[in-house]
């Protein structure tokens, strides 16, 4: 790991805190994030705003991105509202918009405790009690975000859904998306026709996560830390971030625990309906369950794409291109299951 | 013409070595590359053996259904709604493509799901 690019950031931090010394105690590479390069850094400060030792994350764009995906500068902004809603998000702390510093736009955020490896928290034994009360964490972990609505100070960067239906907004954009891949998938044209078909009147616009799911938060113990990963973040349908969350992809092999494999979707309703007096139909959630395959599908095909191009040559994308018969074989089951039980 | 063992017998073996005397001394980023290598060769080598197989399955089945040339004939088809979501006809043949793939990129997974 390179020294330089930490003492590139202990400057930056120094400059934006007044601090006469800030010293490295630890730098590393974290792991995941395809589309950015996270750092865990542990620095002592000393004077200026912030004196004393701080456990921080940097963020900064790898590469190459996603067409969804937000810029730092962007994600910075919206982690900011969410954290001032009162979700449980790393809190961000300074922004760095000139690439000269480190070579690219990062900011710094603080590091929460825990982990947020999905094989792991899937595995890890918890009590009944406890795994109802974490589920129904989620759930007011998501009313909270929700309670954001457009228009929002900052946010103005957020493209609405079109005609204010985000289903359909979404099954417009997956079907241009479909359109641009040269590799024939019917699965995926069959689904799109069912979501136009089956699309619920929309709930209200909300800011909504988007990648809300066993992965991209952290839990120390029983207790949920940190909701992470925000580069997704859109206005949408509630149901959108309820549905992501229950997928059938993120369960990690614990498929009869419909919340990420964590719980009961009922601990996760009760735990929205608490904080946002709303009654969310189950219903709804499965049919977006519906469209979260569709688009993990999507972001695998893209994913696939750049490794081709020849944009981002790597193992782990080409591999995740291999994976969309998954996410087709569970669009298959599942809405036959949904069709049986109307 | 090739000499043997042929590829797929090279790639079952070599991803027999790196599973079984590689992993095991790796940890951290290192074991799960090198698991994802594994992966990768598993796909090669099921690609290898089976993929004429699974062409002819799939090519018969597009034939009985509607007499498509191709998947991409019956992906477009879908695409100008001229299919019914509903037709079961239509759900087996998806089916039976989405299975074919699976049998090459995640057998594991068919088994996992069937068993669920």
């Amino acid at each position: 790991m390179s020294n330089g690019l930490a003492e590139t950031f202990a400057d930056f931090i120094a400059d934006r805190t007044g601090a006469r010394e800030a010293r490295v105690v630890a730098f590393n590479k974290l792991s995941g994030g395809a589309i950015q390069d996270n750092f865990g850094l542990t620095i002592a400060l000393t004077g200026g705003t912030h004196s004393s030792q701080h456990q921080l994350v940097v963020r900064q764009d790898a590469p190459s991105g996603v067409p969804e995906s937000l810029t730092r500068p962007q994600e910075f902004a919206v982690l900011k509202a969410a954290f001032e809603a009162g979700v449980t998000a790393p809190q961000p702390l300074w922004l760095c918009e000139d690439e000269r510093v480190s070579g690219h736009i990062f900011y710094v955020m603080t590091r929460a405790a825990g982990t947020a490896s999905p094989k792991q928290l899937v595995k890890t034994e918890h009590s009944p009690q406890a795994r109802s009360k974490l589920t129904r964490r989620f759930g007011e972990e998501l009313a909270r975000l929700h309670s954001i609505r457009p228009p929002a100070a900052g946010l103005d960067f957020l493209p609405l859904p079109q005609s204010q239906h985000p289903a359909l907004s979404r099954v417009s954009l997956y079907r241009r998306y479909l359109a641009e891949i040269a590799e024939p998938h019917p699965v995926l044209e069959w689904a799109l026709n069912w979501l136009e078909d089956r699309a619920p009147e929309p709930g209200p616009t909300v800011l909504c996560h988007c990648d809300f799911r066993t992965g991209n938060y952290m839990m120390d113990g029983d207790e949920l830390t940190a909701v992470l990963d925000w580069e997704f973040a859109t206005w949408s349908d509630p149901c959108e971030d309820l549905g992501w969350l229950c997928s059938r992809s993120w369960r990690f092999g614990q498929d009869l625990r419909e919340v990420g494999g964590m719980g009961d979707k009922t601990d996760l309703l009760a735990g929205y309906q608490d904080i946002s007096g709303t009654d969310i139909d189950p219903r709804h959630v499965s049919y977006w369950e519906v469209m979260a395959l569709v688009r993990w599908a999507m972001i695998a095909l893209q994913q696939a794409r750049r490794h081709m191009s020849g944009e981002q040559r790597s193992l782990e994308l080409a591999l995740t291109g291999r994976m969309v018969p998954q996410m087709e074989l569970d669009l298959l089951q599942q809405i036959r299951q949904l069709e049986a039980a109307q | 013409m090739i000499n043997h063992p042929n590829a797929t017998d090279l790639l079952q073996q070599a991803r027999a070595v790196l599973l079984e005397s590689i992993t095991p001394e790796l940890s951290g980023e290192q074991r799960y590359q090198a698991l994802m290598i594994a992966n990768a060769i598993g796909i090669s080598a099921r690609e290898a053996s089976d993929l004429h197989n699974h062409t002819t399955r799939c090519n018969q089945a597009l034939r009985h259904y509607g007499d498509y040339a191709s998947e991409q004939e019956l992906a477009e088809t879908i695409a100008a709604r001229n299919l019914e979501v509903t037709d079961e006809g239509l759900q087996n043949l998806l089916l039976t493509l989405t299975l074919a793939k699976l049998e090459i990129n995640n057998p594991g997974y068919l088994q996992q799901r069937e068993g669920a």
